[in-house]
């Protein structure tokens, strides 16, 4: 039992240690921590499962012991900056200026291939468009723009525009009245079945989806089976 | 701070739990290891009944704590032991001095290695 509690604190510890000199690439969206979470308590969890000689303890306490940790690392993360760093790792800039740090791409083990991937993924197929890009610590690329590359938008161009962004708010849910969300849009079952009825509907139930904004703009989708 | 205690307390009481068992195991296989002596050298004087009256009493109080050594220990070590002490309470009763101190010495080793599975010792660890 000792012997399993050492083992899981020192190979959680290893393979945070791996990942962190892995680099980014490798950890893709999950932070390293989440990742090693998730890789060993899948695995910790179907041993006990299928070799019945195992004792159902020595997974559940790893797993504990894992989750604790976990919880301790994020606390931690949380109290210090410098703590975070260490766990999480930095942003690290790749292209400064229009100009790729190479040194930077070498110690992430970050590729040409992958930046220009990830900066065609984000609509950029030209390089020197790109004032600075930084290596997050999710693995994604974060890409500024130079001013003359950036999308034209009413401020660059100095016009005035009305703010028309509203949140949609979810009424009915395949079929479901979100009942707090109707209220907290200020409207009632009468409001809802008077919109029903408008639209030939008889049901909540034959809605797959109804949404209404801040504007009191309503969109209905039917169910396919009810039209 | 109850972020900090609560996984805190929990990873104190897995330790300490971990470090209990391990301390229990190796109490109780140390008891049962004194009691297989005492029953070796019942045979050794030809006192088979004696042998066996020990003997049966160590088995019970084997058995005794069979529910909760299997909830923590690996059951193919935890039925080895068991079949070593079918094979030595069989051959007390057939009172055959070479299988029965043979069959004593592997169940005194096993017992042994159990508790030094539950031992808290770089060995183990590493």
């Amino acid at each position: 039992m000792t012997t399993a509690f050492f083992r899981t604190v020192i190979l959680y510890f290893i393979l945070m240690v791996g990942l962190r000199l892995m680099g980014k690439r490798q950890i893709g969206e999950l932070e390293p921590s989440e990742l090693v979470l998730t890789l060993i308590i899948s695995d910790l969890a179907a041993v006990p499962m299928q070799d019945f000689g195992i004792p159902l303890v020595n997974g559940i306490f790893p797993i504990v012991t894992l989750l604790c940790l976990s919880m301790l690392l994020s606390f931690f993360s949380l109290k210090s900056v410098r703590f975070r760093g260490l766990v999480c790792g930095y942003p690290t800039v790749i292209i400064r200026e229009g100009k790729i740090l190479q040194q930077n791409m070498a110690r992430n083990r970050f590729t040409v291939d992958e930046l220009l991937e990830q900066l065609r993924s984000q609509g950029y197929s030209d390089l020197s468009a790109v004032k600075y890009a930084i290596l997050e610590t999710s693995g994604q690329v974060s890409v500024l723009p130079y001013t003359k590359a950036s999308p034209v938008t009413p401020q660059v161009m100095n016009q005035q525009v009305e703010d028309d962004v509203t949140l949609p708010v979810l009424l009915i849910n395949d079929g479901h009245i979100m009942s707090e969300n109707l209220a907290a849009s200020g409207r009632d079952q009468a409001w809802l079945e008077g919109q029903l009825k408008t639209r030939r509907l008889t049901s909540p139930r034959q809605v797959f989806f109804m949404t209404v904004d801040e504007a009191g703009t309503v969109v209905c989708v039917a169910k396919e089976e009810a039209q | 701070m109850k972020a900090f205690y609560i996984p805190a307390a929990l990873l104190a009481v897995i330790l300490g739990f971990s470090l209990w068992t391990g301390r229990y195991v190796e109490l109780r296989t140390s008891h049962w290891t004194a009691l297989l002596e005492e029953t070796d050298a019942a045979a050794g004087e030809e006192n088979w009944p004696e042998a066996r009256r020990r003997l049966d009493g160590t088995y019970e109080d084997w058995e005794s704590s069979q529910t909760f050594f299997h909830t923590i220990m690996d059951h193919q070590e935890l039925d080895e032991a068991e079949s070593l002490f079918a094979g030595a309470r069989a051959a007390c009763a057939e009172q055959d001095d070479a299988d029965f101190h043979m069959l004593l010495a592997q169940l005194m080793s096993q017992l042994r290695l159990l508790a030094e599975t539950q031992s808290v010792s770089v060995k183990n660890i590493l």
